[in-house]
């Protein structure tokens, strides 16, 4: 009992979901959000603005930058993960090296263990014999036997460790090939995110392209600071 | 072992072999060795240090139990010794135990899941951002589409420009989503092979402190040979050696025969059981640390057997961990005629009406009693269970 309490302790204590976010997520949520808000507004605010306005150019550029951010905090994330992944993956290489060592010391140990039951065979023989003499050996015959016993399921034990570090050795296996994959997988979302980061860049540029053309067209000056359009101005 | 890889490690250690060969005592040696073998414990190898501890033992009496027939008092000395050269031997082994699963628990650390980034929200802002301002943009373009106006080209020629950029940016996402798809899928995919390897590590780990607990109720089993060794050499029947060796339920060798006497409670014409009725009868718990099971982990499992003109009559109280909406309780009653065996089996009933079996094992202690129940058609409740449980 205490033994599969204690596996159980020691299954919790290793099984534990991914823990709190780290700060790279958390950083990456936060600027998500904050683009998020000033994505969807800016439409909203550059309508309310004169053609010349520099408010106009401030409100994308600002937009500009959040997006910025947002990449770049999601980058971080990201390379956060692919460091995780790669660490996870070294990890499970030394596991398989390490595990190869053991397997040594566990057949060893199964070996022991079979000598061990050997051994006490002929001394169970050797009692047997002393108890025909003196027959008040039958209890020390009984407990000897019990040992036997003991060390029999010992010996089973050590040898299904035997074939489960085989089988740990394949899960290691595969596991790095697992891990190997989603870390090309990784990085290819790192690429994908460079050029999603570019190709926002390269929007907002445009946008700001836009917006100076419409105010050339209409060929105001800038006013430092022109009062808003009234909402019943607005020409929809 | 003595010609197995235990004695070959003693052999093949070149200052090992230096104290066999020379003229150190025997207790000079065995003290260094005791050094040595703490050294190689605290140094990591344990078994180096249990094989050296288990040498030693077995080597210092080769004879004790050929000569247990003859030896009447004499013996005692030398099971004392015996005795401690297998507690060492059992502690060490027991160490190299505690040793691997501690460094199995090690293992574990550093293969901890994680999470990749989800980007669920700003996704979708980014998706209806995108379809407003296509549509936007097109309808701006469809708008100048006729204007000759120098001015109104060049701001639909910009608009062309914003059009494309958004065509980008869609494939750009989309791609993104694919590889975050893709990154998604993998990372499931050795979320499975990182629990398929823990799993087993876990099981390792388990059956290491299994084997530690075994060992530590080993130790115990040797020390109890010893002494029943020690007083039957003397022609002392003695009582049962106690306490007992390591039992689970999946050792308890069934067994129809026993050398011991029946009970005196077995009155004439009463149906006797092969072993003494007391080792059925009582108060019987699971006791941590001591009890053992197969099946869901009790947290309490409480028997209380009485005998009654042949007829046992038992009731069972236990409560498990158990998973969902599982009823963690169990208690029935059972009853029936008392056999001439060691195995004692019974029907059962629950309170709800529930029916089953239930058996009766002794250990192979005097104060540890084996039950196991399996309940018919019980939904929700916890059919079966195989506990050893120790007497109050």
């Amino acid at each position: 009992m205490a033994a599969l309490l204690g596996a159980a302790s020691f299954a919790a204590a290793q099984d534990k979901p991914a823990g709190a976010p780290s700060e790279a997520a958390q950083i990456a949520e936060k600027r998500a959000a904050e683009w998020s808000v000033l994505a969807s507004n800016l439409e909203q605010r550059v309508a309310r603005l004169l053609p010349c306005d520099a408010r106009v150019r401030t409100a994308i550029e600002e937009v500009s930058r959040a997006s910025e951010a947002r990449f770049a905090a999601l980058n971080a994330f990201w390379q956060e993960a692919a460091k995780l992944s790669r660490s996870q993956a070294d990890a499970a290489r030394k596991l398989i090296v390490e595990n190869g060592a053991r397997i040594a010391d566990w057949k060893a140990d199964r070996v022991d263990s079979e000598q061990e039951q050997t051994r006490l065979v002929a001394e169970t023989s050797d009692l047997r014999d002393s108890a025909r003499q003196q027959t008040a050996l039958a209890n020390a015959a009984r407990a000897l036997t019990g040992v036997s016993q003991n060390a029999a399921a010992a010996t089973r034990q050590a040898a299904t460790r035997e074939d489960a570090s085989a089988n740990l050795d394949t899960n290691l296996k595969e596991l790095i090939t697992a891990v190997e994959s989603r870390q090309t997988a990784i990085e290819n979302e790192l690429k994908a995110l460079t050029t999603e980061n570019t190709r926002w860049t390269a929007y907002y540029a445009a946008r700001i392209t836009r917006a100076q053309l419409e105010c050339s067209i209409t060929g105001a000056a800038a006013d430092p600071a022109p009062a808003p359009r009234p909402p019943a101005r607005k020409g929809k | 072992m003595k010609d197995g890889p235990m004695k070959r490690a003693w052999l093949r250690d070149p200052a090992l072999r230096l104290f066999n060969d020379t003229l150190l005592n025997g207790t000079l040696r065995r003290a260094i060795l005791c050094g040595l073998a703490a050294a190689a414990l605290l140094g990591g190898q344990a078994r180096d240090g249990y094989e050296r501890a288990y040498s030693d033992w077995r080597q210092s009496d080769p004879n004790l139990e050929r000569d247990a027939g003859t030896a009447g008092d004499a013996l005692t000395p030398r099971t004392e010794k015996a005795a401690a050269g297998a507690a060492s031997y059992v502690s060490a082994r027991k160490a190299f135990y505690d040793t691997q699963r501690a460094a199995l628990a090690e293992s574990m650390k550093v293969l901890e899941p994680f999470e990749l980034p989800a980007e669920t929200e700003a996704a979708k802002a980014a998706g209806s951002f995108l379809s407003a301002q296509e549509a936007s943009v097109s309808a701006s373009i469809q708008v100048f589409a006729s204007n000759a106006d120098r001015g109104i080209q060049q701001l639909s020629q910009a608009l062309e420009k914003e059009r494309a950029a958004l065509v980008a940016l869609r494939s750009a996402i989309a791609a993104r989503e694919t590889a975050a798809d893709a990154a998604r899928r993998t990372n499931e995919s050795a979320g499975r092979a990182r629990n398929a390897a823990t799993d087993r590590i876990k099981a390792i780990a388990a059956s290491f402190e299994q084997s530690s607990q075994d060992a530590t109720q080993l130790a115990q089993a040797w020390t109890s040979y010893y002494r029943a060794l020690a007083t039957g050499a003397r022609g002392l029947g003695g009582a049962e050696p106690t306490p007992a060796p390591a039992i689970r339920p999946s050792l308890s060798a069934p067994s129809t025969t026993s050398s011991a006497p029946p009970s005196a409670a077995g009155a004439p014409g009463r149906p006797l059981p092969a072993i003494p009725i007391s080792r059925y009868t009582g108060s019987w718990s699971f006791l941590a640390g001591v009890s053992t099971y197969h099946g869901l982990p009790p947290v309490t499992f409480d028997v209380f057997v009485r005998e009654e003109g042949g007829q046992i009559f038992g009731t069972v109280n236990a409560r498990f961990i158990v998973g969902g909406k599982a009823d963690p309780a169990v208690r029935f009653d059972f009853s029936g005629p008392l056999k001439a065996v060691r195995y004692q089996a019974f029907p059962l009933q629950t309170a709800d009406g529930a029916k089953g079996t239930v058996e009766l094992i002794p250990g192979n202690a005097f104060n540890l009693l084996e039950v196991n129940y399996t309940l018919d058609g019980a939904p929700a409740k916890v059919r079966e269970s195989d506990v050893i449980l120790v007497k109050r």
